[in-house]
């Protein structure tokens, strides 16, 4: 191979700056992790889901999360008496939607339920890393991809911060952050799924209702629940594909 | 042509560069497995209890801390130009883990009063078999761990589940 002097010296100093950032540590990275092996979904089993937020602040704290935004978030859905035995009326007028309340994402807590009647409960919700997503296919540059293990991610250094994708998601699950001024969203805890373990918010859900699944390995439990359960995902309407699986979830939720 | 469908589809037998960017980032959380490597008395105790599966940092919070990033020298146009050839890294921030230093991440000694009312305060949300009550009437103002132990919460001699 024959270098000339003028390449030389373009390669030279950046070998040595290159050389600079081997020495200085390059972040813990998962050499082993293969992605046609696997396809990341989630399921949220309803029922268990006591409201506590631990997922939001488990969030938050692992993924760098700025106060106000929210990669997950819990709503409480409260579906009043009267809507429920006049449901020619609520059909009839869009207004009258189910009362959703999320103060500070859930991270808190909820406030006592005030009107005992009619039913509450508590929806978890999170990118839908759906496998047909409309925010990657607004993106004008490319920023934002699907990765061949079925997960929605964001790449900041491309990303323009055009909020389109926010526009996109029918779900709500994307915003611009505040202080790199790019989208930013549920990466399902990527540098952590790709090491083996499971995401922040499963790790800090007490009760079990948030459990990470791989949908390419047959061992996983989600395949025997999908099959024993009555399982949906939000908004099937729009054909998404999303991926975030809901057990027992109520026919008001939107 | 492509189409952004045939760019989503791009790079499914091998792995493409951009993806490895998300996978840099370090973590937060320490795991229990690590918790439960030096404090195995507690783990048996937990074990034993109802709150068998939740995990120590469900309660106890994140147990790394990542400091943040050092105060890079801004490179000079000589580093830029090179940094148009060869695109620097991210520097990782700097982590204190409380599994190697125990005195560089003290785990906060959670307040029951705060903790165990956001999972065990009555709501008419919350499943019917899950265990709550309303924090007012039900102690008459005593701390939760008086009666139970956080890590075992059963009472032994009321009976109490």
């Amino acid at each position: 191979m024959n270098i000339s002097r003028r390449q030389i010296m373009v390669l030279l100093p950046a070998a040595a700056i290159a050389w600079k950032y081997v020495l200085a540590g390059t972040p813990e990275e998962s050499p082993n992790y293969k992605m046609s092996e696997h396809w990341w979904s989630m399921l949220i089993d309803i029922p268990k889901c006591i409201g506590c937020g631990n997922c939001v602040r488990a969030c938050q704290t692992e993924n760098d999360v700025p106060d106000g935004y929210f990669r997950t978030w819990v709503e409480r859905y409260h579906v009043s008496d009267w809507k429920m035995t006049n449901p020619e009326v609520v059909m009839n007028n869009p207004m009258i939607a189910p009362e959703v309340i999320s103060p500070d994402g859930g991270k808190e807590g909820f406030p006592v339920a005030t009107d005992e009647s009619g039913k509450y409960f508590f929806v978890p919700k999170l990118c839908n890393h759906c496998a047909d997503s409309p925010c990657t296919q607004v993106c004008p540059v490319g920023a934002t991809f699907i990765s061949p293990d079925g997960v929605v991610l964001v790449d900041q250094k491309y990303c323009l911060g055009c909020a389109y994708c926010v526009q996109a998601c029918p779900y709500g699950c994307r915003y611009i952050h505040p202080e790199k001024k790019v989208a930013d969203k549920c990466t399902l805890c990527y540098h952590r799924i790709t090491k083996g373990l499971t995401t922040a918010c499963c790790e800090a859900c007490p009760t079990g209702a948030r459990q990470l699944a791989d949908l390419k390995d047959p061992k996983d439990p989600i395949h025997e629940f999908l099959k024993t359960h009555s399982v949906q995902v939000l908004k099937p309407q729009m054909a998404t594909g999303a991926k975030v699986y809901y057990n027992d979830l109520d026919g008001s939720v939107r | 042509m492509l189409s952004p469908r045939a760019l989503d589809n791009m790079g499914t037998t091998a792995e493409p560069p951009w993806a490895r960017l998300p996978r840099i980032q370090s973590s937060s959380l320490a795991r229990h497995e690590t918790c439960e490597g030096c404090h195995a008395d507690v783990a048996d105790v937990k074990k034993a209890g109802k709150h068998a599966h939740v995990n120590c940092e469900a309660c106890h919070g994140a147990l790394v801390e990542r400091l943040p990033n050092p105060e890079q020298p801004k490179p000079n146009l000589y580093e830029r130009m090179v940094a148009l050839i060869v695109p620097p890294f991210p520097p990782d921030s700097p982590l204190l883990r409380h599994a190697e230093d125990p005195a560089s991440v003290k785990p906060v000694l959670p307040d029951t009063a705060v903790l165990c009312a956001r999972c065990h305060t009555a709501s008419a949300a919350k499943p019917k078999g899950f265990p709550q009550v309303v924090p007012a009437d039900h102690s008459q103002g005593l701390p939760c761990e008086t009666c139970h132990k956080p890590h075992s919460p059963g009472m032994d001699a009321g009976g109490a589940k």
